[in-house]
C-alpha cells in the first residue's frame, strides 16, 4: 500500500523548549503517523500558525514554554483565534497547583515529561470526539 | 560532556542530521527535505540547543548550521566546539552575511538562501563517503 503524503497525515505541533523532551515525543509521534511540527517558543508556534503553510490538527505545548505569551498563553490563544485545532496543555505536576484557577478553565494538564503512549492516546481522543462533533 | 570522535556507521543504520537554524519555517523545511531521504533529522532552534544535543550523547552524524542564532553562542562557536569535542564529524555552515573571511575557514560553508535540494545532496554525499 502506498504511503500518505506528508501532507494528508493529521498534524500534530509540538511546543516545548528542551529539544530532549521535544525531539524524543516528535519522532516517536511520526513513528506514530503524525507529520510534526515543532516548535521551540510560543513565538515560534504562533509564527507557524500566523504565516506557515502547515496544516495543524492538535497543538501539544508545555505551559512553561518561553516566548511573548508563553506556552500558556499561546493555548488560549489557538483556542481563541483557532477553534477548530483542538489544545493539549503539558506542564509539570509541580505547576498545577499554582495554575489550579486557569486549569479549571482550561481543562485538565497531560503531565510533563511526557508518556509518549499518553500522548498519543490523548490526541486520538480529541481527534474521535472533533469527528463525532462535526459529524452531527 | 561526551567527546567522543565522530564514527561513521555502516551504511543500513539510521544515519541523523542535526539542523540548527533559528528560522522555524527553514528548518521545518529543510528537516523534511532530509526525512524525505530516509534520513533522522534532530531539530534544534539554536547552537546552545544543537551543542546540548551534542553533549547528551545523541547519534549524530552530520550538523548543518545557521550562524546567527540567539543564544550563549553562535553556529561559528559551535562548529568550532565540534571541531574540538567531536572531532571528523562534518559541519556544514549556513548564512546569508558571513564574513568571507570567516566563511573560508569554515569547514563547508553554504550561502543563503540556499537550494534546498542542492544541500541534501551535498549532506547526503559526504555521509556517503563516510561508510565505510
Amino acid at each position: 500500500m502506498q504511503e500518505p503524503a506528508r501532507d494528508e497525515l493529521p498534524g500534530v505541533m509540538v511546543v516545548d523548549a528542551d529539544v530532549l523532551v521535544r525531539h524524543v515525543l516528535a519522532e516517536y509521534l511520526r513513528t506514530c503517523g503524525y507529520r510534526v511540527i515543532e516548535a521551540a517558543s510560543s513565538d515560534e508556534a504562533q509564527n507557524f500558525l500566523e504565516h506557515g503553510e502547515v496544516d495543524v490538527d492538535v497543538v501539544l505545548v508545555d505551559a512553561q514554554a518561553p516566548g511573548r505569551v508563553g506556552g500558556f498563553g499561546f493555548a488560549r490563544w489557538v483556542r481563541e483565534k483557532r477553534p477548530g485545532i483542538d489544545v493539549v496543555l503539558a506542564g509539570a505536576p509541580e505547576h498545577a497547583a499554582e495554575q489550579a484557577a486557569d486549569l479549571c478553565e482550561e481543562g485538565p494538564h497531560l503531565a510533563r515529561p511526557y508518556d509518549p503512549q499518553s500522548v498519543v492516546d490523548r490526541i486520538k481522543r480529541l481527534r474521535a470526539a472533533r469527528t463525532r462533533v462535526d459529524e452531527l | 560532556m561526551a567527546s567522543a570522535a565522530y564514527r561513521p556507521e555502516p551504511s543500513d543504520a539510521p544515519r541523523t542530521v542535526l539542523v540548527a537554524e533559528d528560522d522555524a519555517f527553514l528548518r521545518l523545511m529543510i528537516a523534511d527535505a532530509l526525512r524525505d531521504e530516509g534520513l533522522c533529522v534532530i531539530e534544534a532552534a539554536s547552537a546552545d540547543e544543537a551543542f546540548t544535543v551534542l553533549s547528551a550523547g545523541m547519534d549524530v552524524h552530520a550538523v548543518l548550521t545557521d550562524v546567527r542564532m540567539p543564544g550563549s553562542m553562535d553556529g561559528v562557536e559551535l562548529t568550532r566546539r565540534v571541531g574540538v569535542h567531536w572531532p571528523g564529524l562534518p559541519v556544514f555552515v549556513t548564512s546569508g552575511d558571513l564574513d568571507p573571511a570567516v566563511a573560508r575557514e569554515m569547514p563547508v560553508f553554504i550561502a543563503k538562501p540556499y537550494d534546498l535540494n542542492a544541500v541534501v545532496v551535498l549532506i547526503l554525499d559526504r555521509l556517503n563517503k563516510e561508510v565505510p
